[in-house]
């Protein structure tokens, strides 16, 4: 029985996202284990490479909540902040 | 003069701070299939990378981070640099050529890793910061390129490291910390062992919302919390915002899209050294 997309999204979210570009592991001269294309990860899980990339930018887009684009502010402003102390501008 | 440098100098000319040459020899050994020059322009054999710098050093010490981003240098300017350099290609030596100045593909991911060209066209080396491609002379840059069938001498990667600066080994055996992980923990780790990056983790996921504060996603995000919203006071109150016009107005200005932190490197020696200017002294009576 082939499953609904949400179906697919609920199975599969975690594994693409993982093995895709969202976390990138370098051990000094090179990415270990090498992030995977889409098409990859479908080789990979069994999926086509156009539902692996549906998942993933889906996967992308819904990784962390709203409230964390406003707080970026907070942390950059702060950063700037010790800088400026710093270096006595 | 050869073609390599007639390339290379004309990419300074048109407004880039560095150029070098990759082999898609060199870049295919590591880009997955269907993200490769080849997949771009089938039979290519180089890529021309060039790179500028992400801001003004004015900027990168404003107070205001808004400012770094609202005033990105290389990034306004990199597509017309790459093609002005294809155009060259084409017309002066006959081959074809295709500009890239990192438009995704789907998602997050690029059709071809600008970073992994820059780094195999000896543009820099991979930076503890997120694996960044960190330049010796020009610190933290940005980059586009040209990719072409035309045959080149590459310059090849680095063979020195420019990453770790000396500076923050010394301060890795005292504290083992750097000044790019102590400043951003939530997405950077990292391990230093004699001298060179042993180990490093960038969470990219957790870097987006800093890097591209009023982006797509940002923007996606919003959108949804909106239509959920089933108070209509507040709902309006969510649109007309400050927030929520913000993303609206870098959506429609192209203005604060990407590139919005700079945070792990404020205090990277090596940036520092690259955008801490002395006033020449000017002639005449003062
Ligand atoms: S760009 Fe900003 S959020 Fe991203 S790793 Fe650097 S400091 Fe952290
Ligand atoms: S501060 Fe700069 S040079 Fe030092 S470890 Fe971090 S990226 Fe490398």
């Amino acid at each position: 029985m082939k499953l609904t997309f949400a179906e697919l999204y609920r199975r599969h979210r975690d594994t693409v996202f993982q093995l895709s570009l969202a976390i990138q592991n370098y051990d000094g001269k090179t990415y270990t284990p090498p992030p995977l294309s889409d098409k990859a990860i479908a080789e990979k899980i069994g999926l086509t490479a156009e539902e692996v990339r549906e998942i993933r930018c889906l996967a992308e887009a819904d990784a962390l909540p709203a409230s964390v684009w406003a707080e970026a502010d907070v942390f950059k402003n702060e950063r700037a902040k010790k800088f400026r102390r710093a270096e006595k501008i | 003069m050869s073609a390599e440098e007639r390339i290379k100098n004309y990419a300074v000319e048109c407004g880039a701070l560095a150029a070098g040459i990759a082999s898609v020899e060199d870049i295919n050994r590591y880009a997955p299939e269907g993200h490769r020059p080849d997949d771009i322009l089938p039979g290519a054999k180089s890529v021309v990378v060039t790179g500028g710098p992400p801001t003004t050093a004015g900027a990168w010490r404003s107070p205001n981070p808004r400012i770094t981003t609202l005033t990105r240098v290389y990034p306004m300017i990199r597509g017309t640099v790459v093609m002005k350099l294809a155009a060259l290609i084409e017309r002066e030596y006959g081959y074809y050529a295709v500009f890239y100045d990192g438009q995704a593909e789907s998602g997050h991911n690029p059709f071809l890793s600008l970073k992994l060209c820059a780094e195999m066209a000896g543009l820099g080396t991979r930076a503890l910061a997120g694996g960044v491609i960190l330049n010796r002379d020009h610190g933290l840059l940005n980059f586009s390129c040209v990719v072409t069938s035309m045959p080149l001498k590459p310059d090849g990667p680095m063979e020195e490291p420019v990453c770790p600066h000396h500076s923050c080994i010394k301060i890795w055996e005292a504290k083992h910390t750097t000044p790019c992980l102590e400043a951003c923990p939530t997405c950077l780790s990292g391990f230093l062992e004699g001298g060179r990056i042993k180990w490093m983790q960038f969470r990219r996921y957790l870097c987006e919302p800093r890097a591209q504060t009023t982006s797509t996603t940002a923007f996606r995000q919003k959108l949804l919390e909106i239509v959920n919203e089933t108070d209509l006071e507040k709902r309006k109150q969510m649109v007309y915002g400050e927030f929520f016009s913000r993303i609206v107005r870098s959506l429609a200005f192209s203005s604060e899209l990407v590139g919005g932190c700079i945070e792990c490197l404020r205090h990277c020696p090596v940036c520092i050294k690259a955008t801490t200017l002395r006033p020449i002294p000017r002639g005449g009576k003062p």
